[in-house]
């Protein structure tokens, strides 16, 4: 890592020959990308490593319908865990009927006990499980306690609420495309710089002289 | 589906505007004076205004609270202040856009006073529609707050490269397509909202203005016989101020202006294309007047409409994002070419290139600052409704000047900038709460804006006049 770090900085030494490149190196690619980064950086609360997506998503279950009945209120929590390294437990309150529902086949959870576990006060899971390399399903009753607990600090569990598809997809997109902005910034910068170089005049970043 | 149009339209436009500046590169003498070739600048005046609408909710929250007799001033205010500018422009033949903006400016410390003024408070504009579209993709179309800050920040970046890529060229050029797409949306929520019209229609009363919004002062009684003449005066004021304090609007205007061929046509049509979004925004209004209760803003309600359906859900995505990429791309690059201009005579031995990278990389980086230190407050609105102020102020000094702030006395410029942005700030902290979330009882600032505009034009023709005595 460091002996790449060393190559960029060299290279970047290389290429800002003066004020003129410098300021285009600034303006087509470090407040470009630092500010991409930045805000990948400020919503990604468990830094870029994880990416921008959540391992884990909640919803509430807040009624129940039955066969020719009416609604009634019900009370419990739906969970879709990503498989990737992930461990948590979510405080429910005191419930007389502690138990859950798992897409998980019961010989994963037989292999692997610790992988959830339920008792009266909440729920614990350790992800990845064995075997398994899909988004799992848990669901169980209860009313959530407002809060998750991480290895190290408490959440609040409204921040893990599901988010649509359209949500990611259109986040996505646009990082995508500003991606692609970003490479033709890059190939602006790069190319007329390889211009100077060899003819010592010209352009920077795409520019002609009309005077 | 809705991503792929998305990315088609941001790609597409990507490449439209890398193609079109490597035909037409920027100088590295002047990279910003351009003059020629710029395509239809009535489609960018029409965005702009569409987003002060649909984006900031300005004009349509005045539409729907004080009534149409305010849009109808907000309106002529539009053309007046469309016609200030012409008139400046006509005044000073044969200048380029940058000698224009020049001798509106002048050489001395009040031009780079008030050229600083206008640069800061264009990248401000721009920060606001960030905070804005960012708060319109939660709370209308259901995006999670976290996706929300990187979508609108992707999409600031992309209109930034637009700017550096090509300047003026690619702003216009975009302009165009941007514009193609704000109809396009605007025809897809029309025929959406044409079922909502005849219940909209059977409700009365859309001729009065609710009480408490813009009262006359002096009066309790919210629709006072000279209630009319008021509302459509601080609409006037508040129309022709937005466009008097907006470089690029006088860009717009020059581009039109300065070509001599058929250009009285060209600036109805500018004229035309400015006050478009006022009549195709009735229907809109007219279905939603009675759902927008006074108090806190539920900015889902109005804009609900636009997820009634697949097709105006991708419409409404592509028209927002066309219309914010438009003002904020005006914002950003009028606010940079002002600050260039106003620079000291001394700074100006740099070439320009190098000026202008520097220039639009700080402009880019200010912007997003604010925006993301902003992110914290419940109202994403409060920037934009602070900003009623820097434009009040503004348009103040130019009108006030006559279109020339080297005729007012030296300083005079900065001392009323700082009174004015003072008053206006320990006004505007005392009168809007700003621990909550939008209310409708915002637009109340507005009156206090036009009495801002008001004391600071009295004061600058008052000196004007001194100075041109001496």
């Amino acid at each position: 890592m460091s002996e790449f770090l060393k190559q960029i900085v060299g290279w970047l030494a290389d290429e800002v020959e003066g004020e003129e490149t410098a300021s285009a190196l600034c303006a087509y690619l470090l407040v470009p990308g630092l500010v991409l980064l930045t805000a990948a950086f400020i919503v990604g609360d468990q830094g870029l490593g994880a990416g921008l997506e959540k391992p884990l998503a909640v919803a509430r279950i807040q009624s129940a319908i039955t066969p020719g009945g009416d609604p009634q209120t019900g009370s419990g929590l739906v969970m879709i865990l990503e498989p990737t390294d992930f461990r948590f437990r979510l405080p429910l309150e005191s419930t007389d009927r502690a138990g859950a529902w798992t897409s998980l086949e019961p010989e994963v959870l037989k292999a692997d006990p610790g992988a959830v576990q339920v008792d009266s006060t909440g729920i614990t899971a350790n992800a990845p499980f064995l075997g398994e390399n899909r988004p799992v399903a848990i669901v169980t009753e209860g009313s959530p306690a407002g809060k998750i607990q991480l290895p190290g600090r408490t959440d609040v569990l409204e921040a893990w609420r599901l988010t649509s598809r359209r949500s990611s997809n259109l986040m996505f997109t646009v990082l995508a495309a500003s991606a692609f902005g970003f490479g033709i910034s890059l190939a602006r910068f790069r190319s007329p710089v390889s211009v100077k170089k060899k003819h010592g005049d010209g352009e920077v970043g795409g520019q002609k002289d009309k005077n | 589906m809705l991503a792929l149009l998305v990315a088609a339209f941001l790609i597409g436009s990507l490449l439209l505007v890398h193609f079109s500046a490597a035909d037409r590169p920027l100088s590295r003498s002047k990279p910003l004076d351009v003059d020629e070739g710029l395509p239809y600048p009535a489609a960018g005046q029409s965005s702009t205004v569409f987003s002060l609408t649909a984006l900031f909710g300005a004009y349509y929250g005045i539409f729907v609270l004080v009534g149409p007799v305010a849009a109808a001033g907000l309106a002529v205010g539009s053309v007046v202040g469309l016609a200030w500018i012409r008139k400046e422009v006509r005044d000073r033949p044969h200048l380029r856009f940058e000698g224009f903006v020049r001798s509106i400016l002048g050489e001395g410390e009040n031009g780079r006073t008030a050229g600083k003024l206008i640069s800061g408070t264009q990248f401000l504009y721009a920060a606001s529609e960030l905070l804005i579209l960012r708060e319109i993709c939660v709370t209308a179309l259901g995006l999670a707050p976290h996706h929300a800050t990187v979508f609108a920040t992707g999409l600031g970046v992309i209109g930034y490269l637009y700017i550096l890529f090509g300047g003026y060229d690619a702003v216009f050029r975009t302009d165009v397509l941007q514009f193609l797409m704000v109809m396009a949306m605007i025809a897809l929520v029309a025929f959406q909202v044409g079922g909502v019209l005849e219940t909209g229609l059977a409700i009365g009363g859309i001729t009065e203005a609710r009480a408490g919004y813009w009262e006359v002062p002096g009066t309790s009684r919210p629709n006072a016989s000279s209630a009319p003449v008021y509302h459509f005066g601080l609409g006037l004021v508040m129309g022709a101020g937005f466009l008097i304090a907006s470089p690029d609007a006088w860009k717009r205007v020059h581009v039109l202006t300065a070509d001599s061929d058929r250009r009285r046509v060209r600036f109805i049509v500018l004229v035309l294309a400015g006050v478009l979004p006022f009549f195709l925004l009735t229907p809109l209004v007219l279905a939603a007047r009675p759902a927008i209760p006074d108090g806190l803003v539920n900015v889902q309600q109005p804009l609900a409409v636009l997820l009634q359906s697949k097709y105006v859900t991708v419409g409404a995505v592509l028209g927002l994002a066309a219309s914010f990429l438009s003002s904020f791309d005006s914002a950003l690059l009028s606010g940079v070419h002002v600050g260039l201009l106003s620079s000291a005579p001394e700074e100006r031995s740099k070439s320009d290139i190098v000026a202008y990278h520097w220039m639009i990389s700080g402009a880019l980086a200010s912007t997003c600052l604010v925006f993301f230190a902003l992110l914290g407050p419940p109202n994403q609105f409060l920037l934009a409704n602070f900003l009623l102020g820097p434009f009040a102020l503004v348009a103040a000094l130019l009108a006030g000047s006559g279109g020339r702030a080297d005729d007012l006395p030296a300083g005079s410029v900065l001392w009323l900038s700082l009174l004015g942005l003072v008053t206006w700030f320990i006004y505007f902290t005392a009168r809007v709460d700003l621990g909550r979330g939008p209310t409708t009882y915002q637009i109340n600032t507005v009156p206090a804006g036009v009495t801002l505009f008001a004391v600071i034009y009295s004061l600058s023709l008052v000196l004007r006049s001194g100075a041109v005595d001496n």
